[in-house]
């Protein structure tokens, strides 16, 4: 609910989310975005 | 590709973050009288009676739980206040700074702020915040 509260109020107001990583985890997400993409590929042929 | 899943991510992280401007303006109406339909109350000028917040174009009347949203995460600071009638003073105020504030922190931030449990069930009851 309060979720629901913060976006209702952030969509009202036009503030788009960012998507925005924290710092330090991003350089993880990206190795795991590879990984995901690595997979993906290989599993497709 | 990338960006989909990043944004996937983000969302299952409950890393999406807002950017809110130091543009944004709040006008905050309060009487020192107690007032049927104010639910919060303001230590120094009493009682809200209304609670406005604009962003360019974009005029919003905040509820209880939208105010408290803003005040959960960003200290604002007065740029102007006014006495209107007797007992009834108005603020105007912007965000001290830029803020980016992150869902998630902003989610546990609101909760903190009514002082409930994440698990427990809030529910809206003739526009009071029942636990």
């Amino acid at each position: 609910m309060t979720a629901n509260v913060i976006a209702d109020l952030m969509k009202k107001l036009n503030c788009s989310d960012l998507h925005l990583f924290p710092s330090g985890r991003s350089k993880q997400l990206d190795r795991l975005a590879e990984i995901f993409l690595k997979v993906k590929e290989e599993s497709a042929v | 590709m990338t960006l989909a899943f990043e944004l996937d991510c983000s969302s299952i992280l409950g890393d999406n973050s807002y950017f809110v401007p130091q543009s944004l303006f709040r006008v905050s109406r309060f009487s020192t009288e107690n007032s049927p339909n104010a639910l919060a109350k303001h230590d120094k000028y009493g009682y809200r009676l209304s609670d406005v917040v604009k962003l360019g174009d974009r005029t919003v009347k905040m509820t209880l739980l939208e105010s408290a949203a803003i005040d959960s995460m960003m200290d604002m600071k007065t740029i102007k206040k006014t006495t209107p009638v007797d007992g009834v003073t108005e603020l105007a105020e912007t965000p001290d700074e830029n803020y980016v504030p992150k869902l998630s922190s902003w989610i546990t931030r609101h909760i903190a702020i009514f002082q409930s449990e994440p698990s427990e069930k809030t529910r809206q009851h003739d526009g009071q915040c029942d636990r």
